[in-house]
Formats: C-alpha cells, structure tokens, sequence
C-alpha cells in the first residue's frame, strides 16, 4: 500500500506540478481509470492543487465543440499513392533523420499497399460501435446510415475499393443503404447473412434470443445462412430466423413500434399500459413504472411523433385521466384518488 | 469489438476520418488537461492539443508511430508545451513586471474560489511546513518555475525538490481532507456499492 502510494503520489506531484513526461502521464491516468477509489484520491490531490496558487483547475472541455472545429480545418481525404512522396517541407529543412524517415515510410506504404493488392478480398475493420446504454446514430459511408438501438455492437468491415461491404450486428440496428448501383452490402448477424439491394431495413440478432429478425422498410432484401438459400423479404415484411430448427418464416404482421428506437414514433393500438411502459422504458433512457396493480390492464390508443418523454407522459396522464408523479430515476404513475 | 491501436494507426493512414474523430474524441480532454499542468491557460491548451490533432491529420498518410498511438499524442502535446513554456520564458525575461504579476494572480485566484476559513487552513498549514519545503512550494506554485529551475535557485538537487514538492502536495491533502467537496465524495460511495 505505502509503496504503490509513494510512486503514485509522485506520479501525482509531477502531474501538477508541470512536470509530468508523456509516459507519466499516460501511467497515471491507466492508473486513474483502474478503479473509482483511485480516482477519488487523485481528485483529493486536484482539488488541493487547484485551490493552491494560481488555479489550475481541471478543463471540462467541449470535446464535441472542438472537433467541429478541427473536422472544419481538414482537408479532404486523398488515396495514399505508393508511387509519390509527400514533400510539405523544402527538402533542405529536413534532417537527415527526417528523410531516412521518410524514405522508410514509403517502402513501408508499398509493401503494404502491394500486399493489399494480392489480397484484394481482405475487408479491414474500418470502424465499431458499442452502443451500451445509448442509442446511436452514425454514418457508416456516404451510402450506409446506420441507428444502433441499446446494448449492441456493430463492426463495419471494407475492401479496398469500397465497393464491398460488410456489417456485422449483435443486437438490433436500423440500416438505410441508399442506392448505388456498384456496391453490395451483406450483414452479418450470428449465423445468417442479410444481403441489401438498396434498401433500408432493421435486424434484431440479440444472441440471447431465440430468434433473428429482420424487418424491411423499404427495398428488397435476400435473408440466409450458409447452407440455406433463404427468403427474399420486401417492403413491410418481416423474416424471422429460428435458431434452433434452423428454419426461416415470412411474417406479414407488421408491428408499427418495430424501429421505434430509431424514429420514436410509437402508434399504440388498444395497447395495455403496461406493454406500452415496458416497450417506452426499451427506448427511454428515463423510467417509467406503474405504481398502481389495476392500471396494468387499462389500454391506450394514441400515436406519438418524437415527443419528448416529459410531454408524451403528459399526454398518457390526460388520455387514460391518471397522474404521473416525476422522481429522480423517472416518472410512476398512479390512478387518480 | 473495437479497433485495437494498431488497426486504429492502419486505418488513420488510409485516411479514415471516422477513426481520426474517435481518436480526437477520446483523447482531446485528456491531453488538454496535460497541456495545462504545464502552462496554465485554457486556452491556450485548447489551441495547442486541436493544433496537435491537425498536424496528426496533415501527415496521417505519413504518419510513423513506432511505439504507440497515445504515447504519439502525449510525446507531441509534451513538446509543443515545452516550446511554448521557451517562449514565454524569452517574453518574461524582458518583462520586469512578470514576478509581481504572479503576486497578484495568486491573491485573485485564492479570492475568487476558496472561502475563507479554507484559505486560512491553506495558508497555516504552508507555514507550518519546514522552511526549505516551503521555499520550494512556493517557487513552484507562486512563481511557476520548474523543478529545475528551483533546484538551480536553491542550490540542491532535483530529487530534492521533489521531495519538497511530494511533502508539501501530501500534507495539504491531509490537512484539506475535511473541506474536500461532495463530488468527490461521491466517487468513494460509488466504489462501495
């Protein structure tokens, strides 16, 4: 204990002191982020530091500002050429390091690049998403958008040329691809595959569900696993993959709240209240829990357009005439006495 | 599945912009913050860490990482500090008004935050500290200068001036516990549960 807290503290002491070299820095912080006790006593020295002497206090950036700065500042992409050099500096303000550097990068990129060639099927992990307890929105490719519902992941794999593409999905994700006549998109998601032909449409593969959805909103889509040719789905169709008998069916039943995580639009048909808090609390990250047994079976017929969670329990309140009291955690309701 | 930092350095030279933002996002306060404990200016530190990320994007088809991605990121926030710390050394030396300047920043930063029964704490427990400790505090925080520089000053060793530094910084917690905020309270409660 006293000697990890000796190393520490002087890990500490240099940190605000300005003293601090990169792999300090980068010790104390792998060493901050190890457990929420660490953290504290870390904050402890902070709080001191920052109250003694001109303040340093600790920035709480805007990281989200900033890279709206910096992304404004970028140039475009441009394909890395193995054949040219990139000069940005006169040649004679170089070292000889520099150029030695230089020079070494370059066999690097074309051994790399030639062996790319000779691979040209390889799809490299361009990028990963966990979306833990958030729902996510991101833009894969100037042709595929993607909506990532709560406690999934999602790897979006490409080939070089970027003409073929691969997703990967545990959970459930929403997937618009727009139409570009040259690219094809399969998705992974455990055993199936899922191939577009410009469409958007919703997978649900949680791995510990027994089945894998797919629905299709618009498009046309192949549904099959390695060994099964499958089904082509279109637009409102919904295939389902059961693991365990290995067998797809077609289901014709569209369920209006299937990618109501991406949308937030809810149509809710003489629906019992408590499916409908227990489909809101899926999307919300705020709770809602009935705090009355007979409000259960009471049912509701509305349809609400990404309303706000506050004014879309308002308006439950209103229409089923009970009242909603707000806590920390979320909003129980109650009949009304 | 994330990308491991190797992936992360293949797909920046392949000009990935989705992986240079994640980079930026992770990053960014962190190396902030770093750039501060050296020169002290919101900022500046700012300015200095997306100028860091820029110089990143400029070169990310030549980009060389030998060792890893982070260690680029700190090592370059690191010298682009010590440059600038050059700098403000050369303007400082031509300023006689810098040392009494640091007087008054001192005074307003320990007006403006700390109520004063803290401030009291704060100050007798520096003066309760050994005088040669003391000396060495103060330089450090009052005047801005480096371990070396007070090292210089004094007429001992680095390690020395560490020392102090560790034994100064170590009795303000202790002495300070009982005026620690409640955030940081909170973080102990969180780990019990």
């Amino acid at each position: 204990m006293e000697n990890r807290d000796e190393h520490i503290e002087r890990l500490i002491t240099r940190y605000f002191s300005g003293e601090a070299l990169p792999d300090e820095a980068i010790e104390l912080e792998d060493w901050i982020d190890k457990s929420s006790e660490n953290k504290k006593y870390f904050e402890e020295f902070r709080f001191v530091s920052q109250n003694v002497g001109p303040v340093k206090k600790y920035i709480k950036v805007d990281t989200i500002k900033a890279w709206e700065t910096v992304s404004g500042k970028m140039r475009p992409t441009t394909k890395p050429d193995p054949g040219a050099v990139k000069v940005s500096m006169p040649l004679y303000k170089r070292s000889w390091f520099g150029i030695a550097a230089s020079i070494l990068v370059v066999v690097g990129l074309s051994v790399y690049m030639m062996l790319l060639k000779s691979d040209r099927e390889k799809l490299l992990p361009s990028v990963a998403v966990e979306s833990n307890d958030s729902i996510l929105n991101r833009n894969l490719s100037p042709s595929v958008k993607v909506a990532i519902n709560r406690n999934s992941n999602l790897t979006y794999l490409k080939n070089k040329t970027g003409k073929k593409n691969e997703i990967e999905i545990r959970g459930e994700a929403f997937i618009e691809v727009s139409h570009s006549s040259d690219t094809t998109l399969i998705v992974h998601a455990d055993e199936t595959f899922i191939r577009d032909i410009g469409t958007s449409f919703n997978v649900k593969a949680y791995p510990e569900e027994t089945t894998i959805e797919v629905f299709v909103e618009s498009g046309k889509i192949q549904f099959y696993t390695k060994e099964q040719e499958g089904i082509t789905l279109s637009r409102g169709e919904t295939g389902v993959y059961n693991k365990a008998t290995k067998e797809f069916a077609t289901s014709l039943i569209i369920d209006p709240n299937i990618i109501s995580y991406k949308t937030k639009t809810f149509v809710f048909r003489n629906t019992s209240l408590s499916d409908a808090v227990y489909m809101l609390n899926k999307i919300y990250s705020q709770k809602i829990s009935i705090g009355d047994q007979e409000l259960a079976d009471y049912t509701i017929s509305v349809t609400f357009d990404n309303e706000p969670l506050d004014s879309l329990i308002e308006i439950m309140a209103e229409t089923l005439n009970i009242e909603a009291i707000k806590d920390s955690t979320g909003f129980v309701l109650y009949a009304r006495q | 599945m994330a990308l491991s930092e190797k992936e992360q350095v293949m797909e920046l030279r392949n000009g990935s912009e989705l992986v240079f933002e994640t980079i930026f996002k992770d990053y960014y306060e962190r190396l902030c913050n770093y750039a501060n404990t050296y020169i002290n200016d919101i900022m500046e530190s700012e300015e200095m860490v997306q100028g860091t990320f820029m110089i990143l994007w400029e070169k990310h088809e030549i980009i060389d990482i030998h060792t890893s991605l982070k260690s680029y990121l700190y090592r370059s926030v690191h010298n682009n500090c010590i440059n600038h710390i050059r700098h403000q050394q050369v303007r400082r030396e031509h300023s006689e008004e810098y040392l009494h300047f640091a007087d008054i920043g001192y005074e307003q930063a320990a007006d403006d935050i700390i109520g004063n029964e803290l401030q009291k704490k704060i100050n007798s427990t520096i003066e309760s500290l050994p005088p040669q400790c003391q000396t060495a505090f103060k330089l450090s925080r009052f005047e801005n200068l480096t371990y070396n520089e007070i090292a210089e000053k004094m007429g001992v060793s680095v390690k020395t001036i560490e020392n102090h530094m560790i034994k100064a910084l170590r009795t303000l917690r202790i002495e300070l516990k009982e005026y620690l905020p409640l955030v940081i309270w909170l973080l102990w409660f969180k780990n019990l549960n």
